[in-house]
C-alpha cells in the first residue's frame, strides 16, 4: 500500500518500467521446450540458468511492470553465487549494501550482538539489502540481452492441461486467448500461483498467529548497516521491531501487531504513521521522514508435497511460503530455480536421462522444511504462541542483559545454506575425508588470484588434490590443487583425494585415493538415471 | 556428598517475596535456565525438569 494520493506504482525512489505485450503479429502458438510462468524472480533466475546451459525458454508474465513494493530486501551470500554464475552479478554488488552485524535489545538496552561468518577467503558478504525491485530490475537486463529467452509480458495463463508428454497452456493476452504446448512448465507464479490452483494442488502446513507490518520509509538517518532487533521496546510493549537499511536512504520497519490489535485497522495510513513515528523516536531518529510503501503479512510455513507434477514443476513462492524474517524466501526460490534449471537443461539437451528431475524435490523441498525447523523455533521467540513460550523468551532475554549465553537464544537462525547430503544424487565415497562434506555448499577460499568459486567449470568441476589423472567426460572441468598448498591446508586433504562440485556449487561426492574410473562412473549413475 | 540446599532454599523465598507474585515466575523461569546452564548437562537438566512436574495438584 502507498500514502494516500499516490498511485501504486509511484515511490519514492524506483521508477517503474512499462514492458508492452507482444504485437499481433508475433508468433504465439510455436510449441515449447520449456514454458515459464511468472517473471518474477525465481522465473527470471530460472530462465538465465537454462540458457546459461544452452537451453531456450518462453517467459510470460501476467503483468506489465515489475513487482510492486519492495517486499524482500535480504539476498544471501549463497544467491550471489547464483547470480555470479550467471554473469549478473555486478550490478547487484555495485547497488546493494553488505552486512555481518545483527543486534538485539531488550526494553532499550542492548543483549546481542551476532557476526555472521566472514573472511576474507568468501568472495561474497553473508548478506545484502536490497530492495526487490532492484533485483527484478537487474536480472531483467540480464534476461532482455539473452537470444535463448523469449519474454511476453501482459501474458496471463488461464488454464493448463496436461497432454501426453508436456502440457497445454492457454494463455491470454490483449489480442486475445491462444493455446500453446510446452514440453516442461516452470510453474513461477508466486504464492497465489494459478498453476497449482487450476492443477487442483494444495499447499500443506502451518499458519502462524502473529500479524505484522511492513513499512519502508526514506529518511537522512546516520546508522550502518546492521539489522537491529528490538524486543519488548517502549514503542510496542510486549511486541518485536526489526530495522533494516536499504539503498537510496530507505529503511524496513518491521513491527508486531499487538494481539486483538486490527489488520484492517493497523494498515490505516494514520496508524502506520503512529506506529513508525514511535519506532523512529525509539532508535533516536530526530529529523523527517516520508513514508514509501507498506504492507502486512503473517508467518507461514506452507508447501506443495511434491514440487513436481508431471510436465510442471514448481519453484520459489508458487512452492512454498516461509515466514518473511527467516529471510529464506527469496533466497530458497533463487536456489529452486538454479537446481531446476541445469537439471532440465541437461535433461532436454539429451546429456541426462529425465530420471535426474527425480531429485529437484527432496532437494529443494528438504531445504523448505529446514527452513520450517528454524522458523519455527524464531516465530516461538519473536512472537511467543503461549504464555508458556511467553515467559521463556522474557527469562531468555533478561538474562541475556548481563549473560552472553542467554543472548545467544535470541539469534536468528538463518543463514547456512541446505545441504543435499541425503539426495539421491550425492555420495559419500570417503566420510573419513575432514574437507566440505556432501551436500554442502563448496566453501569458498581466497587463491592467489581469484577465488576457488571461480575456478568451477560450467557443469560439473573436479578439484583434485596432487596430480589429476585424465578423467575426460564432456560435462566435467578438472582442476588440480598441489597436495600441499593452501586449499589442501584448508580442507586437510591428502594426496589423492578428490571433490566433485555440481553446476549449483554444492559438493556431491568426494573420494580419498579415488581413480578415473570411480569419478566416470558415478558422473553416469547420476547422469543416467531413467525416468 | 548431598550439597548444603538450605541456603538456596532461604535465598530463593527471599527473591520471591522481594519479586512479588506478578514477577515471580520470570523470577523462577531465569533462575531454573540459569541454573541449567551452569550445570552444563542437558540430559540431566531435562531429567530434573520433568520431575519437577509431577505433584504440581495443590
Ligand atoms: C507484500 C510482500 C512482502 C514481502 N516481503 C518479503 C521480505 O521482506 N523478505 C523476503 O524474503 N520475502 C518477502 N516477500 C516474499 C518474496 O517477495 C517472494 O519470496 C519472492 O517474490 C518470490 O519470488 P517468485 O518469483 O517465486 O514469486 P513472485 O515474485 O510473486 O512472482 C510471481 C510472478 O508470477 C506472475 N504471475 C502470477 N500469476 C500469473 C499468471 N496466471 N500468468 C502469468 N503470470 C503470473 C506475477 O505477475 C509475478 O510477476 C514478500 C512478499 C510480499 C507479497
Amino acid at each position: 500500500m502507498r500514502p494516500a494520493g499516490r498511485g501504486p506504482l509511484e515511490s519514492l525512489y524506483f521508477t517503474y518500467p512499462h514492458f508492452d505485450a507482444p504485437g499481433p503479429d508475433h508468433d504465439r502458438t510455436r510449441p515449447m521446450q520449456v514454458a515459464i510462468i511468472g517473471a518474477g524472480p525465481v522465473g527470471m533466475v530460472a530462465a538465465l540458468e537454462l540458457a546459461r546451459h544452452g537451453q531456450a525458454s518462453l517467459l510470460i508474465d501476467a503483468k506489465d511492470t515489475f513487482n510492486d513494493g519492495s517486499r524482500a530486501i535480504c539476498v544471501a551470500r549463497a544467491s550471489y553465487h547464483i547470480l555470479d554464475r550467471l554473469g549478473a552479478v555486478q550490478p547487484f554488488l555495485d547497488k546493494s549494501l553488505p552486512w555481518t552485524t545483527g543486534r538485539s535489545f531488550y526494553r532499550g538496552q542492548q543483549i546481542l550482538e551476532f557476526e555472521m561468518p566472514d573472511s576474507a577467503d568468501e568472495k561474497f558478504r553473508p548478506m545484502y539489502n536490497l530492495q526487490q525491485q532492484y533485483i527484478e530490475a537487474f536480472l531483467w537486463q540480464a534476461v532482455a540481452r539473452e537470444p535463448l529467452i523469449e519474454t511476453r509480458w501482459q501474458t496471463e495463463l488461464h488454464g493448463i492441461e496436461i497432454t501426453g508428454p508436456g502440457a497445454t497452456l492457454t494463455l491470454r493476452d490483449p489480442h486475445g486467448d491462444y493455446t500453446l504446448h510446452a514440453r516442461y512448465v516452470l510453474a513461477a507464479d508466486g504464492a497465489r500461483s494459478a498453476v497449482r490452483r487450476l492443477l487442483n494442488l494444495r499447499l500443506t502446513g502451518e499458519n502462524y498467529e502473529g500479524r505484522y507490518v511492513i513499512a519502508d520509509v526514506r529518511m537522512d538517518h546516520d546508522h550502518p548497516t546492521i539489522r537491529r532487533a528490538l524486543f519488548d521496546p517502549a514503542c510496542r510493549p510486549g511486541g518485536t521491531v526489526l530495522i533494516h537499511r536499504q539503498p537510496d536512504d530507505i529503511w524496513r520497519i518491521d513491527y508486531q501487531l499487538r494481539d486483538g490489535e486490527d489488520p484492517r485497522d493497523a494498515t490505516r495510513e494514520d496508524r502506520v504513521r503512529a506506529s513508525v513515528a514511535g519506532v523512529l523516536a525509539e532508535i533516536g531518529h530526530r529529523g523527517g521522514w516520508e513514508l514509501e510503501w507498506w504492507s502486512i503479512y503473517s508467518a507461514n510455513t506452507l508447501a506443495l508435497d511434491d514440487y513436481r507434477h508431471g510436465p510442471v514443476i514448481f519453484a520459489g513462492d508458487s512452492a512454498h511460503i516461509v515466514p518473511i524474517f527467516g529471510v529464506r524466501g527469496l533466497n530458497n526460490g533463487l536456489a529452486d530455480a538454479q537446481n531446476i534449471g541445469w537439471k532440465l537443461a541437461l535433461v532436454l539437451s539429451g546429456r541426462a536421462g529425465a530420471g535426474l528431475l527425480a531429485s529437484y524435490t527432496p532437494e529443494r523441498r528438504g531445504a523448505t522444511l529446514d527452513v520450517f525447523a528454524n522458523a519455527s523455533k524464531s516465530a516461538r521467540f519473536m512472537t511467543p504462541p503461549t504464555p508458556g513460550w511467553a515467559l521463556m523468551r522474557d527469562a531468555a532475554l533478561s538474562l541475556a542483559l548481563r549473560h552472553d549465553w542467554a543472548g545467544a537464544l535470541a539469534n536468528p537462525r538463518q543463514m547456512a545454506p541446505y545441504s543435499y547430503a541425503q539426495s539421491p544424487i550425492s555420495a559419500d565415497g570417503a566420510p573419513s575425508l575432514r574437507g566440505p562434506s556432501v551436500g554442502t555448499m563448496l566453501p569458498d577460499k581466497a587463491l592467489t588470484k581469484g577465488f576457488l568459486s571461480d575456478r568451477m567449470g560450467p557443469l560439473f568441476t573436479l578439484i583434485w588434490f596432487g596430480k589429476a589423472p585424465t578423467v575426460a567426460h564432456p560435462l566435467l572441468t578438472v582442476i588440480d590443487q598441489p597436495a600441499e598448498g593452501p586449499l589442501a591446508r584448508a580442507w586437510a586433504a591428502p594426496e589423492g583425494s578428490a571433490w566433485l562440485i555440481r553446476p549449483d556449487l554444492h559438493v556431491a561426492a568426494r573420494w580419498s585415493g579415488a581413480c578415473a574410473s570411480d569419478i566416470l562412473s558415478f558422473l553416469d549413475t547420476i547422469l543416467e538415471r531413467q525416468a | 556428598m548431598t550439597a548444603d540446599i538450605e541456603p538456596l532454599y532461604d535465598l530463593l523465598a527471599r527473591h520471591i517475596d522481594a519479586a512479588g507474585p506478578q514477577m515471580t515466575p520470570l523470577f523462577l523461569a531465569k533462575v531454573a535456565l540459569a541454573l541449567g546452564h551452569a550445570l552444563n548437562d542437558t540430559p540431566r537438566a531435562l531429567a530434573i525438569v520433568t520431575a519437577c512436574a509431577k505433584n504440581l495438584e495443590g
